[in-house]
């Protein structure tokens, strides 16, 4: 297919020298990460104090680009929230705060009350902390408070400032006769991986499967398991970033040390394994037991695929956009296990400027040579732009992206927030059997345009209207 | 008296004697046969104190705490001499947005067509202290002022308001913001203080409206809730404030001044400092810094 020249239409008739702003960015902001974070924590209600709209959208922002996942029970859109408005913002809304708590104890019964602030109370500087603490002095509820303030950063910013927040304010010293191994997992993002709990939920049955329970792991945690979480042997980081200052936290307040493992997607999962095994002291001959078991039962079900892959010939060239986590963790499995070829790889979430080397030298390092265009990058037309110029065959991407993959005619797979093509539950791509679930689901989409293949095959054929013929034939 | 309306914004450092300047200019300029009105932009809200016998108005700030449906008249009152009183109002200090307040306010006016109803010849707004925030940028961003005058003394604070405040104006310029008056010199008493401001006024390219003397009478009558002009009418500071506003209404000269950028207003500082130390140009020995009574 011809390319294309220029992207203004595609979404936006703005042209770079105008736009000041991201265009389509693939998150929301730090009090969007940290609603969803705790929308994530079972029996935990946020009370929000900031403008009327703040919660709603961002729920409707955050969770419904997310595969549309949805909270209940005064989460999602019955958050209590303080809904201020000018007057509010000019004569201040600590009062408002007051009365939005008082009735929220009223009428709601929670584990945990979070107290989180938006832009405006953080520009005007309304004194949170002393009417959160004049609460916590009767003693009636349990309530922890943060600011994260939109403006402070992006979703994954807002998900370490409530780790941060629940590590200083809820998590109790460890006890000491408790001798089981254990861990706490950070650096996934409720709703803002959309794949967040399925995920989660591998890491911990590959965990589980080396004796080691998973405590504080994202997962519809507890209020107790949270609290006693100081009692994990190792953190574990599932990011290059984000949960590292959680993870930092808490090793300075506890001790507990933290190692940094990007999420691992399929073969990866075995290195993964050796290293927090070994961090752990978990016996070798255990760990080769799991690993070997677990890679077996990967080949068998990847081993199916043999003649459809080699058949049909399903190698593509695969771009993907997405955060830092997914970018490395898609790319090494699309490279070294499936046999893709990664052209395309546009880093969407704003990592901080240090670590861009590291996630470069990641995504750099794959088997076969393979050296695949990196851009790090949040907004949406520099990110078309840099597609349509490298044109990949297959897209791994979010909805965003529906337009540009349209245009330059090649399928896509939505597997980055938002999504908003797909209701994802319990589907999650970390580990053995997310790696299947994510082949399953790229080859779903290949073979939806199964039929030009075959009508070309039949056309080799002397077939003169192939897809008749084959509509006959079937 | 004329078809357009005079509007003018004055701005300075807190406590520099702003209020008391605005008010006598507004009695002045009402015993001149205009119809003025007076806006304080300040939460402190005492803008117009000694128009009103030293009593504090509601303001159009507490017409929105309320809630209650707004009639100009609660939020314009009469005081002294004819001149129309209007507060802004604000939050408590430590407390809310002041900024966003002044910027509401103004809004409620336009929206209440306050000048339309009451057709003021002058308007005059008595804005709070510095530029340091775009809700007090508002009377000069916003065209409702046509001239801004600061007051300034010889203190280097005041200057530095001065200097901020000329900042902002050339800032909102190329886009139809309101412009520079002048300098009101403000607590000068002595030569030293004259030379301090007119040398600031020469180097930011401005000019001075009048010098006004630090004095007694103003205190007193202040202390009575009155203007100079209505608690001393024949005093010799009276007059000043008589030919001050008569300057201000026949001024028909505003320019984009030039502010000294931080390192040249440093530089100009010490220069005068420097100066004062060595007890040069008529001083008494004592810092630029310090006022004198």
């Amino acid at each position: 297919m011809s390319k294309t020249p220029g992207s203004r239409n595609i979404h936006s008739p703005l042209t770079e020298s105008r736009v000041a702003c991201t265009i389509s960015p693939r998150f929301t902001c730090a009090l969007g990460g940290a609603l969803a974070t705790v929308w994530g924590i079972v029996g935990a209600i946020p009370i929000v104090h900031s403008s009327a709209g703040c919660s709603r959208n961002l729920y409707m922002g955050q969770c419904f680009g997310s595969g549309w996942q949805t909270f209940g029970h005064a989460r999602g859109l019955m958050t209590p929230s303080t809904s201020l408005v000018e007057k509010h913002v000019i004569f201040g809304g600590e009062g408002r705060l007051v009365q939005q708590m008082k009735a929220s104890f009223e009428i709601t019964e929670a584990d945990l009350y979070f107290v989180l602030s938006g832009c405006q109370v953080a520009l005007i500087g309304d004194d949170i902390r002393t009417i959160v603490d004049q609460f916590k002095e009767r003693k009636d509820q349990t309530i922890i408070m943060v600011e994260t303030p939109g403006f402070k950063g992006n979703s994954y910013a807002g998900y370490d400032m409530v780790g941060r927040a629940l590590v200083e304010q809820l998590v109790e010293p460890p006890d000491e006769n408790d001798e089981q191994i254990s861990v706490n997992l950070f650096g996934i993002v409720p709703a803002q991986d959309p794949f967040w709990q399925g995920n989660i939920i591998e890491i911990k049955r590959l965990l589980n499967r080396l004796g080691v329970s998973v405590r504080w792991s994202g997962d519809y945690d507890t209020i107790d398991t949270i609290k006693k979480s100081s009692n994990a042997d190792l953190n574990i980081v599932l990011s290059e970033y984000v949960g590292v200052s959680t993870a930092e936290l808490f090793k300075q307040k506890f001790g507990v040390p933290w190692i940094k493992y990007n999420l691992p997607i399929g073969s990866e999962t075995s290195k993964f394994l050796r290293i927090v095994a070994e961090a752990l002291g978990i016996d070798r001959e255990l760990v080769d037991l799991v690993i070997d078991s677990e890679e077996e039962q990967f080949l068998k079900q990847l081993d199916r695929l043999g003649h459809l892959y080699a058949g049909f010939n399903l190698q593509r060239d695969i771009g993907v956009i997405a955060d830092s986590t997914y970018s490395i963790g898609l790319i090494k499995f699309l490279a070294n296990d499936f046999g893709m070829n990664p052209t395309f790889v546009a880093v969407s979430d704003e990592p901080p400027a240090e670590i861009h080397d590291t996630i470069r030298k990641e995504i750099l390092g794959l088997d076969y040579g393979l050296k695949p265009q990196i851009i790090i990058e949040s907004d949406g037309n520099k990110i078309w732009r840099a597609l349509e110029e490298s044109h990949p065959t297959f897209l791994l991407a979010g909805s965003f992206d529906k337009r540009i993959a349209d245009r330059l005619d090649i399928p896509r797979l939505s597997v980055s927030y938002p999504i908003t093509d797909r209701v994802i539950l319990s589907r999650g791509y970390a580990g053995y059997r997310g790696s299947i679930t994510l082949i399953e689901d790229i080859v779903t989409v290949l073979m939806k345009d199964m039929h030009l293949v075959i009508d070309s095959t039949l056309a080799r054929h002397g077939y003169k209207k192939p897809a008749e013929q084959f509509a006959k034939v079937i | 008296m004329s078809d357009e309306i005079k509007q003018i914004a004055i701005y300075g450092k807190g406590g520099i004697g702003k209020s008391t300047t605005t008010s006598n200019i507004s009695v002045a300029l009402s015993e001149l046969g205009y119809k003025v009105m007076q806006v304080g932009c300040d939460p402190k809200s005492d803008s117009t104190n000694t128009l009103r016998g030293g009593a504090f108005i509601p303001t159009v700030l507490d017409t929105l705490r309320s809630g209650k449906a707004i009639k100009p008249e609660d939020i314009v009152h009469e005081g002294y001499g004819g001149v129309l009183c209007v507060e802004a109002g604000g939050p408590e200090p430590g407390v809310g947005c002041a900024g966003r307040g002044i910027i509401s306010a103004v809004d409620i006016l336009k929206q209440q067509k306050i000048y339309d109803i009451y057709k003021p010849d002058v308007i005059i707004y008595d804005v709070l202290g510095d530029v340091v925030c775009g809700g007090f940028a508002m009377p000069i961003r916003e065209q409702l002022a046509k001239q801004v005058y600061t007051v300034t003394s010889s203190d280097f604070m005041a200057i530095y308001a001065a200097n901020n405040l000329f900042k902002g104006i050339r800032k909102y310029s190329n886009n139809g913001g309101a412009l520079l008056g002048g300098i009101i010199a403000n607590s000068v008493n002595k030569d030293i203080h004259k030379n301090i401001i007119d040398d600031f006024s020469k180097e930011t390219k401005t000019k001075i409206v009048e010098y006004v003397p630090r004095s007694l009478t103003v205190a007193k009558c202040e202390l009575k809730g009155k203007s100079v002009l209505e608690g001393a009418p024949k005093s010799k500071q009276a007059n000043i404030y008589r030919k001050l506003a008569k300057n201000i209404i026949e001024n028909g000269h505003s320019h984009i001044p030039a502010p000294l950028e931080s390192g040249s207003l440093q530089q100009w500082a010490d220069k005068w400092s420097n100066r004062l130390l060595k007890g040069n140009n008529g001083s008494n020995g004592n810092n630029g810094n310090n006022r004198n009574n």
